[in-house]
C-alpha cells in the first residue's frame, strides 16, 4: 500500500473540519434571520406600521454583518477538495458537481441579486417588490443549503449512480434519487430548521440584553414574541426530523448509531442511555426500529456480522466485506490492465466482477476492522449535548412565549430570564456544532459511506504543508471571527434607532 | 404583491426629470447604495480583504489544484493508479 501517513490524514481532516465548522457558525444565523426579518417586514407591509419597518431593518443589519463575514468561507472547502482530497473529487464525479453547480448558479446569484434590493431598495422600489426581495434573499440562502445538503447526504448514503471503471468516476443515473432521497429531505429540514432555532435564540438573547438595560423595550418585546413562536415551531420540527434522522441512520449507517450510543454489544429491546448509565428502557430499539423489542446491533455485532438487517439481508462480517473490497479493487486493476492490453475478455470479466462487488469497494482500503469504529467518546457526548440543548430550547421558547405574551417579560422580576436568554446564544451555537460532529465524525473513516475511506480519498501531500495551512486558517478565521463579533456587538449596542439614523 | 423591477431608482429618475436606460438605472442603484452605506463599508472592506487573501494568496500559494494541469485521460490514469496502489494487498 502506498505510504499515506496517519499524520497526513489527520491534518487533512482537521483542516477540513475546522473550515466546515467555522462556516457553520454563520450559515445557521443567516438562514434563520432571513426568515425572521421576512416575517417582520411582512407585518410592516400588512399593517403599514413604521415600527415593524424599523424592527425589520435592525435585524437586516445584523443579518448583513453575519452574511458579510460568513460569505465565501465555504469556498475554502472547495479549494480543499481540489488540493487535499483530489482522489475523492475525481471519484465522486458529477454526483457532487451537479448539486454544487446548481447551488452556485441558481441559488447564489438569486441570493446576491435580491440582497442588494433588500438593503438599498427602501423607498426606491415598491413595498411589495422590496418584501419579495427580502423573502427571495432568504429563499435563495435556503435553496443553497438544500443542494449542499443533497451532496452531503450522498456521501452518507450514496444512491442514484454507477461506478465507471474507465473514467474511475461515479456517474449519475438517477438525478431524483440523488436530489430527493428521504435522507436528504430529512437532513435538509433538520439542518436548516436548527439554523432557525439558533436565530430565534439569538433574537431573544439580544432582545433580553436590551430589556436588561431598559432600552428599546417595545422593540425587544415584539422581537421576543415573534422569535419565540418561530423558534418553538422550528425546534419541534427539528425534534421530529431528528427522530426520523435517527431511524434512517439506524438503517443506513448502523456503525454511526452504535458509536453515538457507545453500544459495544447490541441486542433486542435496547434502552437509550441518557448519561452516566441512566437508561430509558426500550427507547433505543423504539427509535431505531419503531418497535420496542427491535434488534439494534452494537459495534462488535457490526464487526462480526450475522444479524438480520432492516432490509432482511443477513449482515456480512467486516472481514468478509474487506475480502470482497479487495476483489473489487483488484477487479479495477484487472480492468485497466485488460484495457491497456486491448484484451476484451479480461476487461469484461473484470467489469462484471467490479459490478458484483462495487458496494464493498471501499473495504478494499481497510487494513483493520477496528479502523471502521469512529471516535465513540466524542460522538457519545456530542449527541447528548445536541439533543439535550435541543430539548432545553423547546422549554426556553415555551417560557419566552408565556412571559412574552403576558408582558411579564418586561418586569424586573424576570431578570433571571434575561440572563438565561443571553447564555442560550452561545449554547445554541454549540448545539449546531455538536450536530455537525454527530453527522460528520460519525461517518468516519468514510469519505463516502462504504465506497471510499479517507485514506484512499486524501491527496499525497506532505503532512507539514497541510499542517501549515491548518494554522494559517486558524489565524485567519480567528481574526475574522473577532471582527464579526466586534462589529456585531457595536451594531447591537447602537440599537435599532441609532442604526437607522446612521443610515 | 406587485413586483416592479422598473421601479428601481424611480425617485432619482423623477428628480432628474429624464428617462434613463435600465442598465444605467441598475448601475445608479448600486452606486447610490454603496455611497449611502455607513458601517456597511467596513463590511465590504472585510469581504474584499477576505476574497483577496483567499484567491490571491491561499488559492495560488497553498491550494494548487492537484489534477488541474492534467488532461482528462491523465486524471483518470492518475486517480486509477492511486486507487489501485492504495488498496490493501
Amino acid at each position: 500500500m502506498e505510504q499515506i501517513t496517519p499524520a497526513l490524514i489527520d491534518w487533512s481532516r482537521a483542516q477540513f473540519a475546522m473550515t466546515a465548522m467555522y462556516h457553520w457558525l454563520f450559515v445557521p444565523l443567516t438562514l434563520g434571520l432571513s426568515m425572521i426579518m421576512g416575517i417582520m417586514e411582512t407585518l410592516y407591509v400588512r399593517t403599514g406600521d413604521a415600527f415593524w419597518k424599523k424592527t425589520a431593518k435592525f435585524w437586516m443589519k445584523v443579518f448583513g454583518i453575519n452574511f458579510a463575514v460568513g460569505v465565501a468561507t465555504g469556498l475554502i472547502l472547495e479549494f480543499q477538495f481540489g488540493t487535499n482530497w483530489s482522489n475523492y473529487s475525481w471519484f465522486v464525479g458529477d454526483i457532487f458537481g451537479a448539486p454544487l453547480a446548481i447551488e452556485g448558479i441558481l441559488a447564489f446569484f438569486m441570493e446576491a441579486t435580491f440582497i442588494a434590493v433588500m438593503f438599498w431598495g427602501w423607498n426606491k422600489v415598491s413595498k411589495g417588490f422590496h418584501l419579495a426581495s427580502t423573502w427571495l434573499t432568504g429563499i435563495g440562502a435556503t435553496v443553497s443549503a438544500w443542494w449542499i445538503l443533497v451532496a452531503n447526504t450522498w456521501m452518507q448514503h450514496p444512491v442514484g449512480m454507477t461506478f465507471n471503471p474507465e473514467t474511475v468516476r461515479n456517474e449519475m443515473t438517477d438525478f431524483f434519487a440523488v436530489a430527493f432521497q428521504p435522507m436528504a429531505v430529512t437532513k435538509f429540514f433538520h439542518s436548516v430548521l436548527s439554523g432557525w432555532v439558533f436565530a430565534a435564540v439569538f433574537v431573544i438573547g439580544v432582545s433580553c440584553w436590551y430589556l436588561l438595560r431598559k432600552r428599546h423595550v417595545k422593540f425587544a418585546l415584539s422581537s421576543i414574541r415573534i422569535a419565540a413562536v418561530f423558534g418553538l415551531v422550528a425546534s419541534l420540527v427539528v425534534a421530529f426530523t431528528g427522530d426520523k434522522s435517527g431511524y434512517e441512520v439506524a438503517r443506513h449507517q448502523p456503525m454511526k448509531l452504535a458509536a453515538l450510543e457507545n453500544l459495544q454489544e447490541g441486542g433486542n429491546a435496547q434502552g437509550l442511555e441518557i448519561a452516566f448509565g441512566i437508561k430509558i428502557p426500550y427507547m433505543l430499539s423504539l427509535l431505531s426500529t419503531r418497535t420496542p423489542d427491535g434488534y439494534v446491533p452494537g459495534i462488535n455485532n457490526i464487526l462480526e456480522g450475522g444479524y438480520v438487517q432492516p432490509d432482511g439481508r443477513v449482515a456480512l462480517s467486516v472481514q468478509e466485506k474487506m475480502r470482497r473490497g479487495k476483489i473489487a479493487v483488484q477487479a479495477l486493476s484487472d480492468f485497466r490492465e485488460g484495457q491497456a492490453l486491448a484484451d476484451e475478455t479480461k476487461t469484461e470479466t473484470a467489469r462484471d466482477t467490479l459490478n458484483a462487488y462495487a458496494e464493498y469497494f471501499g473495504y478494499g482500503y481497510v487494513e483493520n476492522p477496528q479502523d471502521l469504529v469512529p471516535a465513540t467518546g466524542l460522538l457519545f457526548w456530542s449527541f447528548r449535548v445536541m439533543v439535550g440543548l435541543g430539548m432545553l430550547f423547546i422549554l426556553f421558547f415555551l417560557v419566552a412565549l408565556f412571559l412574552g405574551y403576558r408582558d411579564k417579560i418586561a418586569q424586573s422580576r424576570c431578570r433571571w430570564f434575561y440572563y438565561v436568554a443571553i447564555v442560550c446564544v452561545p449554547l445554541a451555537m454549540i448545539a449546531g456544532q455538536a450536530g455537525w460532529i454527530v453527522a460528520e465524525v460519525g461517518r468516519q473513516p468514510w469519505a463516502i459511506q462504504d465506497l471510499l475511506p479517507v485514506n484512499a480519498a486524501v491527496s499525497s501531500l506532505a503532512p507539514g504543508a497541510v499542517k501549515t495551512t491548518f494554522f494559517v486558517f486558524l489565524v485567519l478565521f480567528f481574526i475574522l471571527l473577532v471582527a464579526e463579533i466586534g462589529i456585531m456587538l457595536k451594531a447591537v449596542a447602537k440599537g435599532p434607532e441609532e442604526i437607522e439614523n446612521a443610515q | 404583491m406587485s413586483i416592479e423591477p422598473t421601479a428601481l431608482i424611480e425617485t432619482e429618475s423623477a428628480v432628474c426629470g429624464r428617462n434613463i436606460g435600465p442598465l444605467r438605472r441598475v448601475w445608479r442603484f448600486y452606486r447610490d447604495g454603496f455611497r449611502s452605506m455607513t458601517f456597511g463599508r467596513t463590511l465590504w472592506a472585510i469581504i474584499l480583504i477576505k476574497l483577496f487573501i483567499m484567491f490571491a494568496i491561499l488559492k495560488v500559494f497553498f491550494f494548487p489544484d492537484f489534477l488541474r494541469h492534467k488532461t482528462e485521460r491523465e486524471k483518470q490514469d492518475f486517480v486509477g493508479t492511486e486507487l489501485i496502489n492504495r488498496g490493501v494487498r
